[in-house]
């Protein structure tokens, strides 16, 4: 299966196990989550939306894949996938405020990071 | 569409002028032939002034690849003479698994050189006896002919683009072999031709050549709109070969001018089937065609017609006119008579007649019109189709109150297409009622609890994006 055209989760919308392939540009909003899910264009994570959301663990397949550029707008967008792949890494976050949770996660499992 | 439309190549066959055989391509493309081998295929009588008889040396191939990569078609004639080896090769891609047709003393066959038959049709030709070998490709399903009747289907949709040998077969990326048979008036097509189209060329068995003239033209050239006058018709399109008769009902026959009388005929009109190109058949007239009669060009049919016809470009059928059989409405023609068949009126481009005035005793069916935009997806409200069914109309509404149907511009309800923007409600799209499915459209907003099953046969696309609100989720049990 494959889904042509990009793709926008917002309020609480989400999907787990999917293992599908999502052709062109992802937008995450407001506490929308994804897990095992393949981005061909970019991904885009704003608000407290999650990415690799799940506690499934396959160190050979990752749990978040994006072929562009992975963005994080936020500081509370967080990744909790525990590996995954990304063309390039990107925070546009504001230097106000405190600490977020995907920095955490994130520096835990450097080795998988393709920048 | 006429048999000259998309011609690859054509080569009669004929005499060359010196007693040989003309290898010049009839048509401009310049697919000229070439012999190999010596000596060459000797000059016979064939089916239409001139054959090549193949004598079991030379050969021919063509100068350039024939575009067979989609639709295609090829036409010959063949004679297969007394002890002829058994595979008696005719028409063939010089490669590996290459394209061939041929006309053995026990079969006819399209195949793909040593691999085997696509279409086979078992029979047992008579020596020295003309048959027209025929066969088509369209999409996938290719279809052979034996004298201009279908006798064997196959599929198989390779690109058999290839130089090709007449009189040889395929021997890993030439040609080679020679057959001592004889062929005539060959022709190639990168489109698939009609059976109309094939009878057309076999003819009656008498044959048929480029450029394909048939029956008889009429132009008027008296001024006095009289079917009945012979000196109004022709043998030919360019009308330089005056007819020796008036056409009869087995005669096809091409109006280029008005008909408005008929002198000779108590204003019957026999013909086999007629063909208008823009030309106008008046009221009091009875067109006695046996055949589908094709309107052309902004050709207007006044008077009455005893079978079915196929209306294209802006012809028209006036308020007068009576149609027996099924009339056909492609691109911008009108139909304002009486119809005593079905009425298929096609989209094509938003030029289509609707509703299409006159009166239909039979149904009219509206064809090709893009699906209503937006479309709201329901399977839990009343009148809602099966759960979850994607490809279900009765899952699909006009608006978020789920009680009207997205009727299209032409009276129909159609599944959304890529024009179609889409909100989904209910449980979300769960199935499709056949897989793969695919599932193009310009966007899809989700909302209310539903859930977009991504299915490992079920494709998506959406040009614009697919958002997903409210708690919607993704599933993935494909």
């Amino acid at each position: 299966m494959a889904l042509y055209g990009n793709v926008v989760m917002l309020d609480n919308s989400y999907g787990s196990y999917l293992g599908v392939t999502f052709n062109q540009n992802l937008t995450m909003r407001n506490n929308s989550s994804l897990n095992y899910v393949f981005v061909n264009g970019n991904a885009d994570i704003y608000d407290s939306a999650i990415v690799g959301n799940s506690y499934f663990i396959n160190f050979f397949t990752p749990q978040f894949a994006v072929q562009g550029t992975l963005t994080f707008h936020s500081q509370s967008a967080t990744s909790n996938a525990l590996n995954f792949f990304a063309g390039a890494i990107a925070f546009n976050v504001p230097s106000s405020g405190g600490s977020g949770g995907f920095i955490s996660r994130l520096l835990r499992f450097p080795w998988f990071i393709k920048f | 569409m006429a048999l000259t439309d998309n011609i690859l190549a054509y080569w009669n066959l004929n005499n060359n002028g010196s007693g040989g055989v003309s290898l010049l391509d009839s048509t401009s493309n310049g697919n000229n032939l070439i012999v190999n081998g010596s000596p060459d295929p000797s000059l016979g009588s064939g089916i239409i002034a001139g054959d090549a008889v193949g004598n079991g040396s030379g050969y021919y191939r063509t100068t350039n690849s024939l575009d067979f990569s989609g639709d295609f078609s090829i036409n010959y004639w063949a004679a297969i003479p007394i002890g002829a080896p058994l595979d008696v090769q005719q028409f063939s891609g010089a490669t590996y698994g290459g394209f061939d047709l041929n006309l053995s003393f026990n079969r006819l066959y399209a195949g793909i050189a040593n691999v085997g038959y696509i279409a086979s049709y078992t029979f047992s030709p008579t020596f020295d006896s003309w048959y027209m070998i025929s066969c088509t490709r369209s999409g996938a399903e290719i279809k052979i002919y034996l004298n201009g009747s279908e006798v064997g289907t196959g599929s198989n949709s390779s690109n058999f683009t290839a130089i090709f040998g007449l009189f040889a077969c395929s021997d890993g990326g030439y040609v080679g072999g020679s057959s001592a048979v004889q062929l005539d008036e060959i022709g190639a097509w990168n489109r698939a031709l009609t059976p109309t189209e094939i009878n057309d060329l076999y003819n009656g068995g008498s044959g048929n050549t480029y450029p394909f003239y048939l029956g008889l033209y009429y132009n008027n050239a008296q001024n006095d709109g009289d079917w009945g006058n012979l000196l109004n018709w022709w043998q030919d399109p360019n009308f330089t070969i005056q007819a020796t008769s008036l056409p009869t009902s087995s005669t096809p026959v091409n109006l280029y001018n008005q008909v408005t009388q008929n002198t000779q005929g108590s204003n019957q009109c026999f013909c086999l089937r007629a063909t208008f190109w823009s030309a106008d058949f008046a009221y009091g007239l009875t067109l006695q065609s046996s055949g589908v009669v094709n309107m052309q060009g902004n050709s207007a049919m006044a008077g009455h017609s005893t079978d079915g016809v196929s209306m294209h470009d802006s012809s028209q059928l006036t308020s007068t006119s009576v149609i027996d059989g099924n009339v056909t409405m492609r691109d911008s023609s009108r139909a304002f008579g009486y119809i005593g068949g079905n009425a298929y009126v096609y989209y094509d481009g938003g030029n289509a007649q609707y509703p299409i005035g006159g009166t239909v005793a039979g149904t009219v069916s509206y064809i090709g019109g893009p699906a209503a935009s937006p479309q709201y997806f329901n399977d839990q409200v009343s009148g809602a189709g099966s759960y979850g069914v994607v490809d279900d109309l009765n899952n699909w509404w006009a608006d978020d109150t789920f009680t009207t149907r997205p009727i299209n511009s032409v009276g129909s309800q159609v599944l959304p297409d890529p024009s179609t923007v889409c909100y989904v409600y209910g449980t979300g799209f769960q199935y499709a009622s056949t897989y793969p499915y695919n599932f193009s459209v310009t966007s899809i907003d989700a909302y209310g609890y539903g859930s977009i099953n991504l299915a490992s046969d079920f494709d998506i696309t959406v040009s614009e994006a697919l958002t997903m609100h409210d708690n919607t989720s993704f599933q993935a049990d494909g």
